[in-house]
């Protein structure tokens, strides 16, 4: 196989690449060692930055937060829900921060509205009645998983081709310079070689990894910060703590849900990273100051991402700059080779613009970027991702032959046949792993414990699953999502696992 | 509001089913009892009356021989509840609501030294000691290889006997699989089991029905079927349909709702009501004192205030499911009177990473701890009060859901409370009863 450029990583970063270089004409072939969005992009807040979180410490972020906040609300609006943000400090917060707060967005140039603790309060009926202060700002909430679906799939509509489940084994090499890699294939353990002008690694937290198998080394930090996922939603605006940046922040609501996070944890590897009961309780205690609620609300899923940070001398993981790192590595005397890491999610497009101008410049293409002024296309794959789509799609079809299979995000049977249709163009094999990641099943309150039985026997019906295919799904399926409740198991939650173990195992025996 | 004072010699709180078997064993001894019920976990169960289903070495493996598992449980020295009881006790006990249930019309099947099989919606084999007479055809089709056909009903989901199929082929049997309508719904969209089996309390919903199960009979020597079959006369609607279609049939408990687990609860409410017994399901108890030797406790029913006093008590209010334990700042507690629970150290230790690990995981032990009497003990091992007893599964150091022991502990237990009661009110030993020491620590 062969293209122009080869692009490692399928998170936000890789798919924006691969999307900004289809729009320029380049050929491109992604490739991702497991699914789409297997990183950080798949584990944050979904939080669509104004930049007034970082006005303080990272002034040149706040301001690019605040110009690509305002560009894609323009270019993916199916990906964001424009929901606004508050800044609110509380009883003993530092005064001094609050008072400055103002001034330093004015001189990011962010709006930044200072509103009257009563007008926050009608905003907000779930602020706590101690709030002291608080700021209007443009804070959104974004969809990640939409947003890396839709950037592909306008990718692939414009030649670029994408190779899941492939790992880049090595790099292939003349001297110093980079032609190619040699991939493993997970799905069938074959290994695939492609040659390619341009090598990027966008690989996020796996940046260093990567670099060392093309020779390179990238001094990274791992910080991994843990969120939780209330059953409902909480907030209709994005609630953020009004401090120097710290611990449990910000509350974010996000279609049926509100996540509130974050931690930072330093990790020293990237094996089985996993929420655990002590960040649990913690992120709680610090959300109830804001939003009380919190301490008692019913939560269904916790999750951890890990920060790809590009070190720097003796910080911890919160003042590393959240800044990108785009590197050339023909300062490391390797040819053809960009490693582009560390960022956030709502910089993304600014980021796959700047490596897609180096790569240009690089492969002697004097194109220029068309992703700040082509709008995103929404995608059919990213269809049943949409929180709530599925349940407009359902009710105006008032087809009562198609049952829910599953009734917390109201996915039915004609949906999920239809994503298994999906699966199996895209040449692989639908299971119920596979229909998780192309739609909402399993991310409600049930966390897959009631519809994965559901959806398991109507794909035997239907002759998907034969044998114990079904069975072994399940475990497999609510494995996956036990690891999201199992620190968070502790109130109300509690009921629900022991009839959940009742059936599955005490009925079922699995 | 008028107020109504009840006196009783035992009071009975919950009325799942360690509190309805304590509530029968009560009557059976003729004693004046008052039950009081709220959640009552019986809505989900499957019907199957659970003595021991694992394997004592691995809880994964199932077992049918309840008697080996039982032997290693009481001998391993971990003060599980069934170490407090004998095996005529326990026999005495699965006899005497067997019994009671037949006599309500649901009558059940055992076999004295093994479990027999029961298939579920899932396809796999559920071991279990005292089944619904409704499931016992399963059973015998397993144990002599009969060929099998499972049907499942169009428009009722998360039940598919092509599942079913697939996962019993595993085990070496001869099984096919059909659909068929449900007589009168056949355009009603989602169907529901509760809603299909009063349907089938209908004459003319019965016949149709059994017709269309005949029609796709074919050379099937035994049929399955999802637990449909009524709810008050379960019994005659599956002998008409045998005659009907001339082949054994047999029930495959569903999930929710469970219409077994509903007929327990109907039947067992009416009978035991006709034998005397004061029950008030849907009524919730905050608190419990104790005034000059007698236990009182109040509750609504209806326009009135209760008020009871009772000589004894009976808790039977469950575990997390039947909010008879909750937790509280990370902490466990028993929900009524904060009786000592015995746990695991700390939040972090409740559950295994994996969620179907084959030990289980802690959080299941932990519970309720009593002395041989079933009466619970503090943190230190002494009585809370003479006359107070626990029993089901809020008591600690089993795990029913692993071990296949829910009802064995619900109905057991019970009555060995009930015979401390007794043997309190007499100065007579009851020479049945075990005693056993008492091991205070969690295991």
């Amino acid at each position: 196989m062969y293209t122009d450029v080869l692009i490692i990583g399928g998170g936000a970063t890789g798919t924006g690449i691969v999307r900004d270089l289809s729009l320029r004409g380049i050929s491109c072939i992604l490739v991702e060692q497991n699914d789409i969005n297997a990183g950080a992009t798949g584990a944050n807040h979904g939080l669509l930055h104004s930049g007034a979180r970082y006005v303080a410490k990272d002034i040149e972020a706040a301001r690019e937060c605040h110009f690509e906040n305002h560009l894609l609300k323009q270019m993916a609006p199916q990906c964001i829900e424009e929901t606004g943000g508050l800044f609110v400090a509380v009883k003993g917060d530092d005064e001094k921060y609050i008072a400055d707060f103002p001034v330093m967005c004015q001189t990011a140039g962010l709006p930044c509205e200072d509103i009257s603790i009563d007008e926050a309060m009608a905003l907000e009926p779930s602020l706590s009645k101690d709030i002291i202060a608080a700021y209007r700002v443009n804070d959104a909430s974004i969809d990640p998983f939409k947003l890396s679906i839709d950037n592909l799939s306008d990718a692939v509509t414009h030649g670029a081709k994408i190779l899941r489940h492939h790992e880049v084994t090595c790099f292939l090499k003349k001297g110093s310079i980079i032609y190619g890699v040699e991939l493993f294939n997970h799905s069938n353990g074959k290994k695939v070689i492609v040659k390619a002008s341009e090598v990027i690694n966008a690989t996020g937290a796996w940046a260093d990894i990567v670099a060392a198998r093309a020779g390179v080394g990238v001094d990274m930090l791992y910080s991994k910060g843990s969120l939780l996922v209330t059953s409902s939603r909480l907030n209709s605006m994005v609630i953020n703590r009004l401090r120097q940046a710290a611990d449990a922040d910000i509350l974010v609501p996000g279609g049926t849900v509100s996540i509130i996070g974050t931690t930072s944890v330093t990790l020293d590897s990237l094996d089985d990273i996993r929420p655990t009961s002590q960040e649990v309780d913690y992120v709680i205690a610090e959300g109830s100051v804001m939003v009380p609620e919190l301490s008692t609300c019913r939560y269904i899923r916790a999750y951890s991402g890990v920060r790809p940070l590009v070190h720097n001398i003796g910080a911890d993981g919160r003042t590393v700059s959240r800044n990108y790192s785009l590197i050339d590595h023909e300062s490391d005397g390797i040819e053809n080779f960009i490693t582009i890491t560390g960022g956030k999610l709502s910089t993304y497009r600014l980021m796959a613009e700047k490596t897609s101008d180096l790569v240009c410049k690089k492969l002697n293409n004097d194109s220029f970027c068309l992703t700040d002024k082509t709008p995103l296309p929404e995608s059919d794959m990213g269809r049943w991702v949409e929180p709530g789509k599925s349940s407009k799609y359902w009710f105006m079809n008032k087809d009562s032959s198609d049952t829910l299979l599953c009734e917390c995000e109201m996915v039915s049977k004609s949906m999920v046949d239809s994503i298994v249709d999906c699966i199996r163009v895209e040449g692989k094999n639908p299971d119920l792993k596979e229909i998780g990641l192309r739609s909402r099943v399993g991310k409600g309150p049930c966390q897959g414990f009631f519809c994965s039985f559901r959806i398991a026997s109507h794909l035997y019906d239907t002759g998907v699953f034969v044998e114990d295919q079904g069975l072994s799904g399940i475990k497999d399926f609510i494995g996956e999502r036990w690891k999201g409740l199992k620190p968070l198991v502790r109130q109300d939650e509690l009921v629900q696992t022991d009839l959940q173990e009742a059936f599955l195992c005490g009925l079922l025996g699995l | 509001m008028d107020t109504k004072i009840i006196k009783c010699q035992v009071g009975i709180i919950g009325a799942g089913l360690a509190g309805l078997a304590s509530t029968l064993f009560c009557l059976n001894k003729g004693l004046d009892t008052l039950t009081v019920g709220d959640v009552s976990e019986l809505g989900f169960a499957s019907g199957c009356l659970d003595f021991y289903g694992a394997d004592k070495k691995d809880l994964s493996v199932s077992s049918n021989s309840p008697w080996a598992g039982f032997e290693s449980l009481v001998n391993s020295g971990l003060s599980h509840p069934y170490s407090f009881l004998s095996p005529s006790n326990i026999e005495a006990s699965f006899d005497g609501f067997s019994s009671f249930m037949t006599s309500v019309g649901l009558p059940y099947c055992n076999e004295k030294d093994r479990n027999q099989l029961v298939i579920t919606p899932a396809g796999t084999l559920k071991p279990s000691w005292y089944i619904p007479a409704g499931m016992k055809a399963a059973d015998v089709a397993v144990t002599e290889k009969k060929k099998i056909l499972i049907l499942d009903i169009n428009g009722l989901k998360g039940f598919s006997s092509a599942m079913i199929m697939e996962n019993l082929k595993r085990y070496g049997l001869d099984v096919f699989s059909d659909s068929i309508k449900f007589p009168g719904r056949e355009n009603s969209g989602e169907l529901n089991c509760e809603m299909m089996a009063r349907d089938l309390e209908m004459d003319n919903v019965i016949d149709a029905f059994a017709q269309n199960i005949l029609e796709k009979a074919g050379d099937a020597e035994v049929i399955g079927l999802p637990a449909i079959l009524g709810i008050y006369r379960s019994e005659s609607l599956r002998k008409k349909i045998v005659n009907i279609i001339g082949r054994d049939i047999f029930e495959i408990p569903t999930f929710s709702p469970s219409v077994p687990g509903l007929r327990i609860k109907e039947l067992a409410f009416d009978g035991l009501s006709r034998k005397g017994g004061k029950l008030f399901l849907k009524s919730h108890i905050d608190e419990i004192e104790q005034l000059n030797g007698k236990f009182v406790f109040r509750f609504q029913s209806g326009q009135r205030n209760c008020i009871v006093e009772a000589e004894n008590i009976i808790m039977a209010t469950g575990r997390f499911f039947g909010r008879g334990l909750k937790s509280e700042n990370s902490r466990i507690v028993e929900s009524l009177i904060g009786l000592y629970v015995s746990q695991p150290e700390n939040r972090g230790n409740w559950f295994s990473d994996n969620f179907f690990d084959k030990c289980g995981h802690s959080i299941n032990k932990a519970g309720v701890l009593t002395d041989s009497y079933f009466r619970p003990l503090n943190n230190a091992g002494s009585l809370f009060n003479e006359n107070f007893y626990t029993v089901g599964s809020i008591l600690g150091n089993q795990d029913w859901k692993r071990e296949k022991s829910g009802a064995g502990i619900a109905i057991s237990t019970a009555y060995s409370a009930v015979q401390s009661i007794c043997m309190q009110a007499s100065p007579f030993i009851d020479s049945e009863h075990k005693l056993s020491n008492v091991n205070k620590t969690a295991a």
